[in-house]
């Protein structure tokens, strides 16, 4: 078993050090992907057959609400692992996400709105996905507020990372929501095993922005860990080496 | 200049686009602040701890 | 090794619980979580009688009627087993089309007319381009309306026979737009 690379991304000097290092080599992908998603997406790809250009919120709101999922299930994993094998660094990647994913949930959320009202013609319907969607931005809101509510960042960790995990229910309820109940919300169009039903044009700014985000998220991840394994580590002689650098 | 304004319309919804593109990229910007934001107190907080720890021994 | 495991189970335990409480409770309330009722859910009573629901299908293709000088309009919801009129004035969402989904708020009333006080048009997840659609529904025409128009009168692909040589890219006549 070599199990030494975990042991190693779970000491904290490594992961400050590693987690500087690795941050321009996905913040600068993830910039460069997001403008030319965004080029391709307003003005190179073709107004929809049924939408018109109004259909272009997709390349926002897709993304953002893509993060909304991807983030907590990274965050529930993280808290799961730091749960389990008492790991403060995995603690760290959880607390580090919860802002990252209200935020982007908040988004997807905006945008949904601002494209239901033309097209369905509401802003709002208690909808089991929109619905599922707004828990999800509560169960957030929920972690991190009882993380500021707790002094003691070791009890922090544990009663977040709890609700951290219990909450990832709601991430295939959110997913499903639109096959298992009648819902306003139409099915996915990328993210499911047929192939999408979307012309390739419009398709490919589309991707680009999925992994734009994606790789934007891991950016900020990685800078506000450092933060967080900063604060969690009281005297050791390695934070002199970085703090005064 | 007429093409230019044509993409600003979008066809009728610039109203419900460019807020929903607006708000997004609120989000990003907002996402970059906040993340140096908290990287840079959490290393003043550890200098202060640091300094204080200094005095005392 | 042994605390860890608890621990894990712990954590494997709270999730599972967790997931098992929610699926009861989601499939007993199923009927709440009911976004919307289709035609044969109302015409085998499973609406609960004089009160408010959201009834969804399909807008029958042909079947919208503007009455003039007024915003009310009628139209079928099918699901192509049954059919339900609506009644409705008001404006109507930009992706509302005859042949495309909807979802429409309101009553029924005794002469079995659905009157709704809100309307809300469905799409699908597909999107392409304008001239892409053109030439789909030119090539698959026929056999696509014949399917998905089976109660009503196909309208699309008989269109072009009428007025000789349309030239290649005119749209269809999809009325109601």
């Amino acid at each position: 078993m070599t199990w030494t690379w975990f042991h190693r991304l779970a000491s904290p000097p490594y992961i400050y050090t590693l987690a500087a290092r690795l941050t321009p080599w996905f913040a600068w992908p993830a910039g460069l992907l997001i403008v030319a998603g965004l080029w391709g997406g307003l003005v190179l790809a073709p107004p929809d057959y049924q939408q018109g250009d109004g259909f272009r919120i997709i390349y926002v709101h897709a993304p953002s609400a893509w993060m909304s999922l991807m983030v907590y299930t990274t965050m529930a994993i993280a808290a799961a692992v730091g749960l389990i094998w008492r790991i403060k660094v995995a603690h760290a990647v959880a607390a580090s996400c919860a802002p990252i994913g209200a935020s982007f949930t908040f988004a997807a959320l905006v945008t949904g709105a601002l494209w239901g009202q033309p097209m369905w013609g509401t802003y709002w319907e208690w909808d089991p996905r929109l619905t599922s969607e707004l828990i999800l931005l509560f169960l957030y809101l929920g972690y991190m507020g009882l993380r500021a509510a707790l002094e003691d960042t070791q009890r922090a960790d544990r009663a977040s990372g709890v609700l951290a995990v219990v909450g990832v229910v709601n991430v295939p309820i959110i997913h499903y929501s639109v096959t298992w109940w009648n819902s306003l919300h139409q099915a996915p169009t990328v993210m499911r095993l047929a192939k999408p039903e979307i012309a390739a044009s419009m398709l490919v700014p589309l991707l680009m922005m999925l992994l734009g985000f994606t790789l934007f998220f891991v950016a900020i991840l990685l800078v506000r860990l450092r933060g967080e394994v900063l604060s969690r580590e009281r005297s050791a002689s390695w934070i002199r080496e970085v703090v005064s650098a | 200049m007429n093409s230019m304004s044509r993409f600003f319309e979008m066809g009728g919804y610039a109203a419900f686009v460019w807020p929903a593109y607006a708000i997004t990229f609120a989000a990003i910007v907002l996402n970059i602040l906040w993340a140096r934001r908290s990287l840079a107190r959490s290393r003043e907080e550890a200098r202060r701890r640091l300094a204080a720890r200094g005095e005392g021994a | 090794m042994t605390p860890r495991r608890r621990r894990m189970a712990l954590v494997l335990g709270i999730v599972a619980g967790v997931a098992i409480a929610g699926a009861l409770a989601l499939s007993a309330f199923r009927q709440n979580v009911t976004f919307f009722f289709d035609p044969t859910q109302v015409a085998a009573g499973k609406v609960p009688a004089g009160e408010r629901f959201r009834l969804g299908g399909m807008v029958t293709q042909g079947s919208l009627q503007r009455a003039p000088g007024s915003l009310e309009v009628r139209f079928v919801v099918t699901d192509f087993s049954h059919d339900v009129p609506v009644s409705y004035t008001g404006v109507l969402p930009d992706l509302f089309r005859e042949g495309a989904g909807v979802v429409a708020h309101g009553r029924m009333r005794v002469d079995g007319t659905f009157v709704a006080d809100e309307v809300l048009a469905k799409h699908d997840e597909k999107y392409m381009p304008p001239e892409v659609a053109r030439s789909l529904k030119r090539r698959h025409g026929e056999s696509r309306a014949n399917a998905t128009a089976a109660p009503s009168v196909p309208s699309a692909p008989s269109a072009p026979a009428e007025a000789g040589a349309p030239p290649p890219h005119s749209t269809p006549s999809s009325a109601g737009t």
